[in-house]
């Protein structure tokens, strides 16, 4: 049997929050962008409004 | 543009309270600190007036005058005479005044009067200035300078509702007439100082106050280092020391859930993401979480006491052998908690070039976010578990390289771009010591674990997804994990790397950690454990979360140990000196206002971190061969 059949409820879900994840990245990264923001500063953040 | 009819601006020197005052009016909790430099943005709130009148409140970064020319100080006056591009003029300014330096903080009052601005003086921190028996007299200050004048303690909550009830409506009038000649200095310095005699009279005799006692020795050439050291190390003995019985309960916890979670669900991807990548992937960071307390609860107190202004004193000489000015020196401070708001201090240079030096080292002042890196490194090189002196004196051993390192390339950065076209000048205050105020020390470390979680729930946990799918995918229907992981996108990576990274001691897993935490360095910690974690699935009773332990028994394929004390060192030296914050990088874009200083910045760091890494490796190899 193929080992990376999507045979079971598991590996889809698996990769269906992969694949969440990947868009929520690409969403994120495009907002921050426009925003020129840095709302993952750091571990911390600075507190500081991106201007 | 429009004056606003509800705008109110604070303005007023560094340290005169200014932020404290803005978080008694708006309820907000700005950062406080007992040294110059905090605000160095325009921050905004709303207070009501005891008539239910609902003003908007912008905190301007604290200003010795108006007229130099350091980005800060430019800001406070476009806001004030109405030329700032986002922010209209504002309706009243509240100028915050330290009662025990009125001669100095009421130059700055005077400008303000001369731009005709209805203006209330708020004469702050009476009771340090009495205690050192300094007699006050504000109604002869008001009828000086004719504009109302209310004395308080903005840390207490004193005078606050005065203070409203002086900006009620109609807002105080500009005086018509003023006591010196408009735009001359001198003319304005000599009002000043009169005014300040007449108002503030201080004591013949000058009393010893317990700060004079206190600075003696804090300041004292030999004593005064020997304190520092022995401060910066008790802050790191106490973070050792202290944080292993929470670390414990979230190790605890971790574990707790995995099993639960392996109890509930049959084996399969889902339930391997859940454990592996997420519980054990994102757990192996938040682990960390009472460390980072911590680190801020002692910043906060040694800012808030007034210590950080010593420390500051301290290192004004160094500063300058390095041809930095004591201006320098808090932005860099600042880096230690967060490169971010660092590189955002140095508005407060007035040195173009000084600035963009500052910026470029800023970030190798050791940042919270390298902690996680350190902690799971530094016991390693020791031998042994968390906690105890010598880790306390290594740790404080990596924070002294950082600093050196970045003072020494400042100095040959400083060398190259030539003198300054303006000079600079750098005053630096020394506060009383204060009690801390533990309200808003408690509040900020708050926000700063509660910012460090939402960072491990969002962008750790779903670098944390992808790497785990990165080290599963495509399976491979083989027993021997080795050969699965080989065929995994993260196999491919690391068998593509590793010659890159085997001369500085890592194996392609590990320069794999290295690449996943460019996005955020305590990124690395989770990757590690989840890396390492493939080809010892097999083994059940091995404890979780502790990669410590499967770091150390690891082995090249020749059957020698991997990590060895030179291959760890490196990886911390690496660690110390790579720039891996992109967040930073944008915001170096910003300040320096170009993309060149950052990309030249991001690539001198890492080449640097991999060349430092590179020669540490070898040489400790070669000499423990």
């Amino acid at each position: 049997m193929n080992p990376n059949a999507l045979s079971d409820w598991q590996t889809w879900a698996a990769i269906t929050a992969v694949v969440v994840t990947m868009v929520l990245f690409i969403r994120g990264a495009r907002k921050k962008k426009k925003s020129g923001g840095c709302d993952s500063c750091g571990p911390v953040g600075c507190g500081s409004d991106p201007e | 543009m429009e004056d606003s009819t509800d705008l109110v601006a604070l303005a007023g020197n560094p340290n005169s309270g200014k932020t404290t005052l803005f978080n008694a009016l708006t309820g907000s909790a700005a950062k406080v600190g007992n040294y110059a430099g905090v605000t160095v943005d325009i921050k905004r709130g709303e207070t009501r007036t005891p008539h239910g009148a609902v003003l908007e409140i912008i905190d301007l970064p604290g200003t010795y005058s108006l007229e130099g020319g350091s980005p800060d100080q430019q800001i406070a006056r476009e806001v004030l005479s109405g030329k700032h591009d986002r922010v209209p003029r504002p309706s009243l300014v509240i100028c915050v005044l330290d009662a025990s330096n009125l001669e100095r903080h009421l130059q700055l009052a005077l400008e303000v009067i001369e731009l005709e601005i209805p203006i209330v003086i708020a004469l702050n921190m009476v009771d340090l200035a009495e205690k050192t028996g300094i007699r006050l007299d504000p109604v002869k200050l008001a009828e000086e300078l004719g504009v109302p004048v209310v004395p308080m303690q903005a840390d207490k909550g004193k005078g606050i509702v005065e203070l409203k009830q002086a900006m009620r409506h109609p807002f105080p009038a500009a005086p018509d007439e003023i006591g010196w000649e408009k735009g001359d200095a001198e003319s304005r310095r000599a009002f000043g100082l009169s005014t300040s005699d007449l108002s503030a009279r201080r004591p013949t005799a000058h009393t010893s106050t317990l700060s004079d006692k206190l600075d003696r020795v804090l300041l004292h050439p030999v004593w005064g280092w020997f304190f520092f050291i022995g401060i910066f190390f008790a802050l790191f003995w106490s973070i050792f020391s202290w944080a292993g019985i929470p670390m414990g309960w979230i190790e605890s916890a971790q574990e707790f859930l995995i099993g639960k979670v392996e109890g509930l669900m049959s084996e399969g991807d889902f339930r391997d993401l859940i454990t592996q990548g997420i519980l054990g992937g994102v757990g192996a960071v938040v682990i960390f979480l009472p460390q980072i307390l911590m680190l801020f609860f002692f910043i906060g107190l040694l800012e808030s006491s007034g210590y950080m202004s010593r420390a500051a004193f301290l290192m004004d000489g160094f500063m300058a052998k390095v041809g930095l000015s004591g201006k320098a020196f808090l932005p860099l401070l600042s880096s230690f908690a967060c490169a971010i708001p660092g590189v955002m201090a140095t508005r407060t240079i007035d040195s173009a070039k000084e600035r963009l030096v500052t910026i470029f080292v800023a970030p190798w002042m050791s940042c919270s976010a390298r902690l996680p890196v350190y902690l799971l490194l530094v016991p390693m090189l020791l031998g042994g578990r968390e906690g105890g002196a010598k880790q306390a004196l290594f740790f404080l051993g990596i924070y002294v390289l950082g600093t050196l390192t970045a003072f020494a390339v400042a100095r040959i950065l400083r060398g190259r771009l030539g003198p300054d076209e303006v000079e600079s000048h750098f005053m630096l205050e020394l506060p009383p010591y204060r009690l801390p105020q533990w309200n808003y020390i408690f509040r900020h470390v708050l926000d700063r674990g509660w910012a460090f979680l939402r960072k491990a729930g969002t962008t750790i946990l779903g670098i944390m997804i992808l790497l785990w799918a990165a080290t599963t995918y495509p399976k491979l229907d083989s027993e021997d994990p080795g050969e699965v992981l080989s065929h995994t996108i993260v196999g491919r990576i690391s068998d593509t790397i590793e010659p890159l990274v085997k001369p500085m001691g890592f194996d392609g897993r590990t320069g794999t950690a290295i690449l996943t935490s460019f996005a955020a360095r305590e990124v690395f910690v989770g990757s590690m454990a989840q890396l390492f974690q493939i080809e010892e699935s097999d083994d059940e009773d091995e404890t979780r979360g502790r990669i410590r332990d499967r770091l150390a028994a690891e082995t090249w394929a020749d059957g020698k140990p991997m990590f060895t004390m030179p291959a760890v060192l490196a990886l911390l030296i690496f660690y110390i000196y790579a720039l891996q914050c992109l967040p930073t990088s944008a915001v170096v874009a910003r300040e320096a206002g170009s993309w060149k200083w950052a990309v030249g910045q991001f690539v001198f760091m890492t080449v640097f971190a991999a060349v430092a890494a590179l020669l540490v490796y070898q040489v400790g190899t070669f000499f423990s061969s």
